[in-house]
């Protein structure tokens, strides 16, 4: 078996809301960074290889412009590279239609300078990546000499130029993009944290509120910084009603309790001073009698006590409404004929006016006691001479029963308490009736346990009506 | 000496009423309210006040309350059921002087009945001593110097008030008043019937001088000739 201090769910601290909240910030920011970056690099790469592809046109143009005549009797066309300035590590060649080679820069590398395919095309050579671009071009010469129509003298054009620049342009470009993601991303996820730290701040109050709950002080009070978080308030909410009708629940427990034993101390006080008071002296057969007279009435009363709290106890812990369907009208007929002696002693007339055949879903024994707890609570209350009806009557499946009597009747103050546990409206008038102040209480658990409600209605003066009501027979 | 005794559970109430008058002998007035009990406790007889604690009307505590406030320093010992350290600190800084739980014994209820009633005389000793004469408050005995001195209950209670206040002129009303409960008839004549009783069993011996000392009009009062 597990020692009671254990917790039953393992609560070892494995997650943390703003670990979690931090990640997923910085994981967003991470993805969001990684396709703008690349986005930016794709979009520098194309702009710097255009920017290389113009500029390498534009040396090709100048190669074309050094192809001249080559004042041989065939009109061919030459290169002089002495009309040329290139970069050193620029190559190029010129070809004539049939392939032939008419000219190429100093120490050109075969490979970069073969033809391949008309237009812009990348390649690598000992390590180095080179941007090469072939054209067919027209050179026209003897243009004077023909007449303006010049000489056609279609060539190849191989231009190949070192990117490499371009590339560590492009590398540093991505250093530098990475190096600001990751110092964004250190800040942010700061920022985050911190701000989340601040903002998780009320739910650590409200832990500090909860914590201070204990069975001694059901006090729940949300501080203001809690009750501002719109995420929170609804669970504050919760909390502080919940353990507010926890506090009145367990408020009224412990009244009972402290009711209770104030009870039955003094009625345990009374006996036992009875039998001191016997004891103090000798004394004479007769006051022997009535001091055990005495003592067996005040035991009456212990016993009383003890019967209704048990009986009390019993019906509010019941529950369950029970299934069988009692015939009222008889079980009231016969709690009624059982008080008449009550009644009789006490000089008050007990009158009753019950519907046949009405039936309540009840136990007999239960009917029993609330019939005559209700009755005996109006006998009880009424001056000699005075009359206390019974009434119970069902008029479209509610069933009405009704205790009127004249009585002294019950204050305004009083009216809303006269169910609680214990509760008498004049202590030492209640006393002096015997009551123990949980008759009614009795009968309201027994009402609620058969799904009715008890309600009462008093004037000061004029009398007292308790109603009880079934809605379902 | 008078007492006062108001408890809301009357089977209670009678009870140890019964017990101080059979016991120790005392006068025992009885109420059930905690504004009768304010009421009675004005006319200021009372030697000791025992007082429950949760009273209709007005609490224990209240009551104590506006006495000590209203400058009665009539000792008051309180029963209660709850016993709560908290509820008893309370009770004693309101102004009782003692309290008891219930269910308490009897026997023990008057023992402080009897030790509360001293202090409020300002005696420390449950034997009271004048010159060669001795009361002793628990036993109930007199001794005039070796003799032993058979005393009425009712004589009793009067050398027993007179000896709370020795030297002191002590008037038939206010014997009457501290003696007898409001059940009884007033008669001044009985306490001088009483009076002139005690006065004879004192004198044990011809040699012995007469103690009580009677002033005409005034009252009496124990004083050395």
């Amino acid at each position: 078996m597990p020692s009671p201090d254990a917790p039953l769910i393992d609560t070892t601290v494995t997650k943390s809301l703003t670990r979690q909240t931090v990640s997923i910030v910085l994981l967003a920011q991470l993805l969001f960074a990684l396709v703008l970056s690349g986005a930016a690099l794709q979009h520098e790469r194309t702009t710097r290889l255009r920017a290389l592809d113009d500029s390498l046109q534009g040396r090709s143009d100048s190669l074309l412009g050094a192809i001249q005549d080559a004042e041989d009797p065939a009109d061919n066309v030459a290169v002089d590279p002495a009309e040329l300035k290139v970069p050193r590590r620029d190559a190029y060649a010129v070809y004539k239609q049939d392939g032939a080679l008419l000219g190429t820069s100093a120490d050109a590398a075969p490979a970069l300078i073969a033809r391949t395919q008309t237009g812009f095309h990348s390649t690598r050579l000992h390590g180095h990546s080179y941007r090469v671009v072939q054209r067919d071009a027209l050179r026209v010469i003897d243009r004077a000499e023909t007449g303006g129509v010049g000489l056609r003298r279609p060539v190849t054009i191989v231009y190949a130029m070192p990117d490499g620049e371009v590339l560590r342009e492009i590398v540093h470009a991505a250093r530098f993009y990475l190096v600001a993601i990751m110092l964004a991303a250190l800040m942010t996820g700061l920022i985050v944290s911190l701000l989340l730290k601040r903002a998780l701040r009320p739910i650590s109050d409200l832990a500090v509120s909860a914590e201070q709950l204990s069975a001694r002080s059901l006090q729940f009070e949300p501080s203001v910084a809690v009750m501002q978080v719109r995420e929170l308030r609804p669970l504050a909410n919760v909390l502080t009603h919940a353990i507010g009708r926890l506090r009145v629940a367990f408020e009224k427990e412990q009244r009972f309790v402290g009711d209770a034993a104030h009870e039955l101390k003094t009625a345990v006080a009374v006996v036992r001073s009875s039998l001191q008071v016997l004891m103090m002296k000798r004394r004479d057969t007769a006051e022997y009698e009535a001091g055990l007279e005495r003592l067996l009435e005040d035991n009456s009363r212990v016993e009383l006590l003890v019967a209704q709290m048990l009986r009390l106890a019993a019906v509010e812990e019941g529950g369950a409404a029970p299934s069988a369907v009692l015939p009222m009208s008889a079980c009231v007929a016969t709690a009624l004929a059982q008080m008449q002696p009550v009644a009789r002693v006490r000089g008050v007339e007990l009158t009753s006016a019950l519907q046949p055949d009405v039936r309540v879903r009840m136990s007999a024994e239960d009917a029993s006691v609330l019939v005559t707890n209700l009755t005996m609570n109006a006998l009880q209350h009424s001056a000699a001479g005075s009359r206390v009806h019974v009434l119970l009557a069902e008029v479209e499946g509610v069933v009405q029963l009704r205790v009127q009597d004249h009585g002294c009747g019950i204050g305004q103050q009083a009216l809303p308490h006269v169910f609680d546990r214990f509760f008498r409206e004049d202590l030492s008038r209640s006393r002096e009736t015997g009551g123990t102040g949980l008759g009614l209480s009795i009968c309201k658990a027994l009402v609620e346990t058969a799904g009715g409600t008890v309600a009462i209605e008093s004037e000061v003066g004029v009398g007292t009506t308790l109603t009880v009501t079934f809605s379902q027979p | 000496m008078r007492v006062l005794i108001v408890e809301d559970e009357r089977r209670l109430a009678e009870n140890i009423a019964r017990g101080l008058r059979e016991g120790p002998g005392y006068a025992v007035d009885l109420t059930h309210d905690g504004e009768d009990a304010l009421q009675l406790c004005r006319t200021g007889n009372y030697d000791l006040v025992v007082m429950d604690l949760m009273l209709p009307r007005l609490s224990g505590e209240e009551v104590v309350r506006q006495m000590r406030a209203a400058r009665q320093a009539t000792p008051v010992l309180v029963l209660t059921a709850v016993s709560t350290t908290g509820k008893t600190i309370d009770l004693l800084n309101a102004g009782a002087d003692d309290y008891m739980t219930k269910p308490f014994d009897l026997g023990e209820l008057i023992a402080r009945c009897r030790a509360l009633i001293r202090r409020g005389k300002g005696v420390g000793d449950p034997v009271l001593v004048f010159g060669d004469l001795r009361l002793h408050t628990g036993e109930q005995t007199v001794q005039r110097g070796a003799a032993s001195v058979e005393l009425s209950p009712t004589e009793f209670r009067i050398l027993e008030y007179l000896m709370f206040r020795p030297r002191v002129v002590v008037s038939k009303r206010e014997l009457l008043e501290h003696l007898y409960d409001f059940t009884w008839e007033h008669h001044s004549n009985v306490i001088e019937a009483h009076v002139s009783n005690l006065r004879k069993k004192l004198r044990t011996s011809q040699d012995c001088a007469d103690l009580l000392e009677t002033l005409r009009g005034r009252g009496y009062r124990l004083a050395q000739p």
